[in-house]
């Protein structure tokens, strides 16, 4: 008898412990995978090339990407991106001369207000590329951004 | 419950909601070198990051190594009202997973 009492009471914690652990995890079930190729693509080329992008990006005014042009810290660089262009649907941020040059992707809904900040880390003086994806085009814009090694100021 | 390596907060102005969150995390690269012994610290990153509303997906951002030590992040959203639950949740490159949820103030 205490055999069965058992047993029901642990199948019972095990089922509630399954319904915590699940409902726990929802949130990221939406998740997609992450797209291993692109991020650890040593070029941009190819690093668009997994995203999915055959054609090249255009430079357009109406990508706004605001980043100081000189990084004082490597490490730590914000990089402001927006855009007033409608129906964007992802932003993508890129170090040029980084081992990894992609950053980060953002995909956007229709919730979402086309302004993205992150910070990101610099290897060495490079191009920071901001892309915008917007009815299957993709526009970007750029600028230069100087490393101070050492803090000297240069 | 063990300490939130997340922060979060999400105000209401104008219309437009800015949703600021801060991840505690070491972003390891994999590609900085140990200073004692030599040898490579193995990559340790977000690789993804969501944020949504009940079911709605809000916004969903995957993210390389190259993303600074620690991450702040910062967007907006329109169309969110005051009081409504947001959550955001972050998965790493060892599977490490965690979410919170904050009230749009």
């Amino acid at each position: 008898m205490k055999r069965r009492i058992f047993l029901k009471g642990s199948l019972l914690s095990g089922l509630i412990s399954f319904a915590a652990g699940s409902s726990l995890l929802l949130p990221l079930k939406l998740l997609a995978n992450w797209n291993k190729e692109a991020f650890q693509a040593t070029d941009m080329k190819t690093a668009n090339a997994a995203l999915g992008d055959t054609t090249a990006a255009i430079e357009s005014d109406r990508v706004f990407l605001d980043v100081k042009d000189i990084a004082e810290n490597a490490a730590v660089v914000p990089v402001k991106v927006s855009t007033d262009l409608e129906n964007a649907e992802s932003i993508r941020i890129y170090v040029e001369n980084n081992p990894n040059p992609l950053i980060a992707t953002f995909k956007l809904s229709q919730y979402t207000d086309n302004f993205v900040f992150i910070r990101t880390k610099m290897r060495e003086t490079s191009n920071v590329i901001a892309m915008v994806e917007a009815d299957g085009q993709l526009y970007m814009a750029k600028k230069q951004i100087k490393v101070t090694a050492g803090g000297c100021g240069g | 419950m063990a300490k939130k390596n997340i922060k979060l907060r999400a105000k209401l102005k104008n219309g437009i909601v800015t949703v600021k969150a801060i991840f505690k995390h070491p972003m390891e690269t994999g590609l900085r070198k140990d200073k004692v012994t030599g040898l490579k610290v193995p990559a340790h990153h977000i690789t993804e990051t969501t944020c949504h509303r009940k079911d709605d997906l809000l916004l969903s951002s995957q993210w390389g190594p190259g993303v600074s030590k620690n991450p702040f992040i910062s967007f907006t959203l329109k169309g969110i009202d005051k009081g409504e639950m947001l959550t955001i949740a972050y998965v790493d490159n060892k599977g490490k997973t965690e979410s919170l949820d904050v009230k749009v103030k």
